[in-house]
């Protein structure tokens, strides 16, 4: 009977016709409707911005509203295999970027407002000063989704001619144990921004400003029987201004070989394009002409599963060895979500290991991690 | 000799008066005495004879016609038709005028009997014929005795005789139309009186009453007129009259066996049910079960494919109404049955001292114990739940020349999945439920018939979802509405007159809990008023027939939306020739924006949108065939100037298409040729065969994209409406064998539905991705296949029990004995050998239901 109606009831499955309205506001710093602001909507197969197509161009009007409507055949994989993302951004004339990147597009989205910012970024001793994108008290408690109240995350990032080299947000994610040990709880915990000369490496690198916003809304749909339901989305920001700077800690790994990978070792060649694996690994062995002494280890650029779990690494240089535990949970990804090809949720990361003392030198180095990654852009390793 | 006894017996009406269903009507009276006179030596001593007239009596109260029904004799027949052309009536009268009228008269001629003295030895043997398992009299049967050539007597019109025969044994042979022979032995004592009753079997076991046909009024012949075996004895309807219709020509269904009528590639929203013009939102319990109201309740059902006369507002396709049967004043009539998921009952008493009459009808599933072994048998952690019940009373009180009539019913219907463990796991029910109360009077005014009506109903249909006893989640619509009619009808020469005018009040809601979210959100609720008044004339002038009426409606959505509408329509009829008839009809109509079936709340709320308008044309043609067969063939075109029909996608999750944005603009059409060559149930047969070529479409706004889901850009064409069927077949015949077995068989096919994603799957087809692998993808609108034809058989045989006074009737009813299954959608999906192989392998699954409906049961009358 249960068979008999779905059967009945299967009028309502999904169609490539179907309708998805996206809407927001362009908002002032001071939270008033900015109008005529450029406004672009572009599909993102497989969620990777390097395959993006424009949709649609607009600018908001005069109380700084916009509107968009798709198809699903124009937003989401009706072949279910390749992700797409929809990407709506805001160019604020000022030079600020506004954007929503959402993997999954509920049929009717309110975005939250999109707000001009200007991070006035520094560097102080190294250390990143900004000026906040979201006031606190606009942050609202959130029901059934996670977190339970609204976070806004500001970072930095770093890139070079060939990509991003490094990201660094003021926060992370970690589980905490409440309830006398009853219960696991995830948080996003506040942590100084800090952007370490490693970030660096000795690349000719632009430093920008940006924030995220994790924030929750209700939308049609989303909830039981199409009721509307609980929704969570991402507010992303890049301020105007650039750092230029060059990196003072050159890689001593630059040139080195990988096993399992072609020679020039595209994780090693200083470039930053991401190489997908075609399995999944958590093991890397690198040759050197020369014996290198590794006192810390980079990973940037890294596809990784998306389950938070405790970090380690280990590093094998020769006959010596050692394993290294941060503790201070995981660095959270400014940018939203990323899929691997096969459709698998994966997390951006950018991750540095200072190891406990410097390894003998050796020429071979091996590096095993507790975290799986589908692909990565570069390892680096530091004397 | 005993002066002849006269005996005078309004039995009915002709088909003619019958047809005024809204009149009082008064029968005739007669004003002068009966003088007939018995023929010399035409009866033997103690004999009886009846001669049965049918007689039509003028305006003025004369005779002036008198057609012999029955008569043993030709001098008799001559005897009696002399009394009768004598005679003069106060003439019948239908709404206080004088109307001819036809009336079944009997003169029951009676020779005297011989003394019984002390030397006679003539016994005396009087009693009853009666038909075996009923308690109806036989009239006009014939007794013979001991093989004579001649019979000794004849019963009277009450089924009563009386023979002096000589004492000793005797050989009584019973003999009447339609029945078969009865035989009995006697053995008489001298002076002796002896009562006896013989229960005669008539040839062909005919009980039923109920009547399909597509035209009700008076004005207009019936196109297919069904009755008898033809409602009660098709394989596949489990005896329900109401099921009938959807084997009739013109008629589709989401779901071959699902009772939901698509008339003429229409919504099944668009087609409207009532019970003596009270509508109701269902006809059928649990989608293919039995009617929601009890067969014997039932005693005509008018079934409207198109042109529905214009008291029937608001409604732009079928409709199907179902007249309540009229009251029998004889005796009481109490008839049940049982069957493997439910039980019914039906009870009619007569209350002769106050004029009153009361019929109670109901009906109770235990589908709950059936499915509970189903259930357990599967141990699928639930069990299937399908229960339902209705009731029906009827109160009827005659009030001087005014009748007034108190009608009542209701359904309710549950089904669902009930948890085996309903603590931790959650269990899952769509409800649905009505009760409807409707006070109507008829009163003669001013030479017409005056009918004012009230009806106050309330019902409720959704889902929800229980846990540990309380509510989790619920979506429940309901609705409580009050209305009233008011209608007049009157006649004069060739012409009939209606005028009329409803208003009804609807109010509607949502009831949502959802334990999971705390959302502010709006609960639909609305106000809604509509109302209409209509006027008719119809004209008659020997075989032309014409019916001009006009309605007008409004529909108002509180408190400020306002939409009017007026409906012209005509219907014209000529009998060309005494074996061909032919019509045609045309006509405007109004409906307010429509879901795919009649829900609450969702036509109110959306009359913002505009009315759904219909423009109806069609034509056909009757004729009357050698060997009794009657072959119809009718045309029509139904062009949707406005078709919103709102889409159930959007209703239930909020998610609009392209499609939607149309919906202000979209305009529609549906056209075809149906066929039916009908055997009428006389005798031992009866059958059908209908086939209808049909096209329904709709004006569509769809997305044209390449196979890398790039929108080209968005297109519109009339596209195959989600329930079009070009192709439907039905093949009914039914025969009485001997020994009271009765079989009767369907056949049905049907083309199949656009895999247009709407009640089915979307077709998809083959593409592939960015790493040479094929996948699944849906293709735009305008290229969806059609999901394969089916077919299906449906069987049903019974057997026949005469008791005395009660006849048992022991059925089964097989609806797709054959267990084949519809496919109603694909699966789309990527095979592969677990562990070997990796799940890439495209396959496409078709998915269905085999509804196997088997019905067996025991129906007793009394």
């Amino acid at each position: 009977m249960k068979r008999a109606l779905f059967l009945l009831l299967m009028s309502c499955g999904a169609g490539p016709d179907d309708l998805f309205v996206v809407g927001g506001r362009t908002l002032t710093r001071a939270g008033e409707g900015q109008p005529d602001v450029p406004l672009s909507v572009t599909r993102v197969r497989g969620c990777r911005d390097e395959a993006a197509t424009r949709l649609r161009e607009s600018a908001s009007g005069d109380g700084g509203e916009f509107s968009f409507d798709f198809v699903r055949v124009e937003v989401q994989s009706l072949s279910d295999e390749t992700p797409i993302c929809t990407r709506v951004e805001a160019a604020y004339p000022g030079g600020a970027r506004v954007w929503s990147r959402l993997s999954f597009l509920p049929y009717r989205l309110q975005l939250p407002d999109f707000t001009d910012w200007q991070a006035n970024l520094t560097l102080d001793g190294g250390v990143p000063q900004l000026t906040r994108a979201v006031d606190e008290q606009t942050l609202t408690e959130c029901r059934g989704t996670f977190p339970e109240r609204e976070v806004v995350e500001h970072g930095v990032t770093v890139r070079t001619s060939t990509g991003l080299a490094w990201e660094a947000t003021d926060h992370v994610l970690k589980n905490v144990v409440r309830d006398g040990g009853f219960t696991v709880q995830t948080v996003y915990e506040p942590v100084p921004l800090e952007l370490p000369p490693e970030a660096l490496e000795d690349f000719d690198v632009e430093v920008t400003a940006e924030a995220k916003r994790i924030g929750c809304v209700d939308v049609a749909g989303g909830g039981n029987l199409g009721l509307p339901g609980p929704f969570q989305v991402n507010t992303r920001w890049a301020s105007p201004g650039t750092l230029k700077l060059r990196g003072t800690e050159p890689a001593a790994s630059r040139g080195g070989r990988c096993d399992d990978l072609p020679e020039p070792c595209p994780l090693t060649d200083g470039s930053l394009e991401p190489v997908l694996f075609a399995e999944p690994t958590n093991r890397f062995t690198l040759r050197f002409d020369r014996p290198v002494s590794v006192r810390a280890v980079a990973f940037r650029g890294g596809l990784t599963d998306y389950t938070l779990r405790a970090e380690e690494l280990s590093v094998r240089a020769g006959s010596d060895a050692t394993t290294v535990r941060p503790d201070g949970g995981e660095p959270d990804s400014l940018d939203d979500l990323a899929y691997v090809p096969n459709g698998e949720l994966a997390r951006r990361s950018y991750r540095l290991f200072v190891l406990d003392r410097r390894l003998l030198p050796a020429t071979v180095i091996e590096l095993e991690t507790t975290r799986t990654f589908f692909g990565l852009a570069e390892i680096s390793l530091f004397e | 000799m005993r002066a002849p006894v006269l005996l005078f017996v309004l039995l009915s009406f002709s088909a003619r008066a019958q047809a005024q269903d809204a009149g009082v009507i008064t029968a005739p009276e007669q004003k002068t005495p009966l003088h007939a006179v018995l023929p010399p030596g035409a009866l033997p001593p103690g004999g009886r004879a009846d001669v049965a007239l049918l007689i039509t009596i003028a305006e003025d109260g004369t005779v002036t016609d008198a057609a012999v029904e029955g008569a043993p004799a030709q001098e008799l027949l001559d005897a009696a038709r002399a009394a009768v052309t004598a005679l003069t009536f106060r003439p019948a009268t239908l709404g206080g005028q004088p109307v001819r009228a036809q009336v079944r008269y009997v003169v029951h001629f009676e020779a005297p009997a011989p003394s019984v003295d002390a030397g006679s030895d003539l016994s005396r043997l009087f009693g009853r014929v009666t038909s075996k398992g009923t308690r109806n009299a036989v009239a006009t049967a014939s007794l013979w005795v001991d093989d004579a050539g001649t019979p000794a007597t004849e019963t009277g019109a009450d089924g009563e005789f009386e023979l002096w025969l000589p004492a000793g044994p005797h050989h009584i042979e019973v003999r009447a139309a339609a029945h078969a022979p009865g035989v009995f032995d006697e053995a008489l004592k001298a002076r002796e009186a002896l009562e006896v009753t013989y229960r005669i079997v008539r040839d062909v076991l005919n009980p039923y009453e109920t009547v399909v046909r597509d035209r009700a009024d008076r004005a207009e012949e019936a196109r297919i007129q069904l009755s008898g075996p033809e409602l009660r004895e098709v394989a596949g309807t489990q005896g329900e009259p109401l099921r009938v219709i959807m084997l009739l020509p013109g008629v589709t269904t989401p779901m071959s066996g699902i009772s939901y009528p698509i008339v003429r590639g229409a919504s099944p929203a668009a087609t409207g049910f009532f019970l003596d013009d009270v509508q109701i939102p269902q006809l059928y319990h649990l989608l293919l079960g039995p009617s929601v109201i009890h067969p014997d309740f039932i005693e005509r059902v008018d079934f409207y494919s198109s042109n529905a006369p214009v008291r029937f507002g608001r409604i732009t396709a079928g409709v199907v109404s179902a007249s309540v049967a009229r009251p029998r004043d004889d005796r009481p009539h109490v008839s049940a049955y049982v069957d493997v998921l439910n039980a019914g009952a039906f009870i009619e008493v007569p209350i002769e001292k106050t004029g009153t009459h009361v019929a109670i009808a109901g009906r109770y599933s235990y589908t709950g114990l059936v499915l509970q072994l189903v259930g357990k048998a599967l141990a699928s952690g639930s069990t299937p739940v399908a229960d339902f019940y209705d009731y029906q009373v009827r109160i009827d009180q005659k009030l001087g020349p005014a009748s007034l009539r108190l009608l009542a019913f209701g359904s309710s219907d549950l089904i669902g999945a009930r948890a085996d463990d309903p603590i931790n796991d959650p269990s899952s029910y769509v409800a649905s439920r009505f009760h409807r109360a409707d006070l109507r009077a008829l009163v003669p005014l001013g030479g017409g018939v005056l009918e004012g009506g009230v009806t106050v109903g309330t019902e409720t249909q959704g889902l929800y979802n229980e846990l540990n006893g309380q509510t989790q989640a619920s979506f429940l619509m309901n609705r409580f509405t009050v209305s009233g009619r008011v209608r007049y009808r009157l006649e004069h020469g060739p012409f009939q007159l209606k005028l009329g005018a409803d208003l009804e009040r609807q109010q509607s809601d949502i009831g949502i809990e959802v334990q999971m979210s705390a959302s502010p959100f709006q609960v639909p609720r609305t106000l809604g008023v509509f109302s209409g008044a209509f006027v008719e004339l119809a004209y008659t002038d020997g075989p032309f027939t014409a019916v001009a009426g006009v309605r007008g409606d409004t529909f108002h959505l509180a408190p400020d939306t306002w939409a009017t509408s007026i409906d012209p329509r005509l219907e014209l009829r000529l009998k060309a020739h005494d074996r061909v008839t032919a019509r045609a009809g045309a006509g405007l109509f109004h409906q307010a924006p429509l879901l795919l079936i009649n829900l609450p709340v969702t036509d109110a709320a959306a009359i913002k949108d505009g009315l759904h308008t219909v423009v109806q044309v069609s034509a056909g043609v009757e004729v009357q065939l050698p060997l009794g067969l009657q072959v119809q063939l009718d045309g029509f075109y139904n062009h949707l100037l406005a078709a919103r029909e709102r889409s159930l996608q959007q209703f239930a999750s909020g998610l609009s298409t392209l499609d939607d944005r149309l919906a202000a603009s979209r305009t529609g059409r549906a056209y075809g040729l149906e066929v039916m060559l009908r055997a009428p149930a006389k005798g031992r047969f009866f059958g059908w065969l209908s086939y209808s070529l049909m096209r329904s479409e709709r004006l569509r706004r769809f997305g044209v994209y390449s196979q890398d889901q790039v929108l080209a850009g968005q297109s519109e064409a009339m596209l195959p409406f989600v329930f079009d069927q070009t192709h439907v077949l039905n093949l009914v015949a039914g025969y009485q064998l001997p020994y009271g077995f009765k079989v009767s068989g369907t056949f049905h096919v049907n083309s199949g539905r656009p895999e247009s994603g709407e009640f089915s799957s979307r077709t998809q087809r083959l593409v592939q991705n960015d790493f040479g692998l094929y996948q699944w993808q849906p293709v735009p609108l305008d290229q969806v296949d059609r999901l394969p034809p089916f077919w299906r058989i449906d069987v049903r045989v019974s057997k026949t029990f005469l008791l005395d006074e009660v006849s048992l009737e022991l059925y089964l009813d097989v609806l797709n004995v054959a267990a084949r299954q519809e496919v109603v959608a694909y699966t789309y999906s990527y095979g592969g050998v677990p562990g070997v192989q990796a799940a890439v392998l495209p396959e496409k699954t078709p998915s269905g239901i085999p509804l196997l409906y088997p019905s067996l049961g025991l129906k007793g009358s009394w």
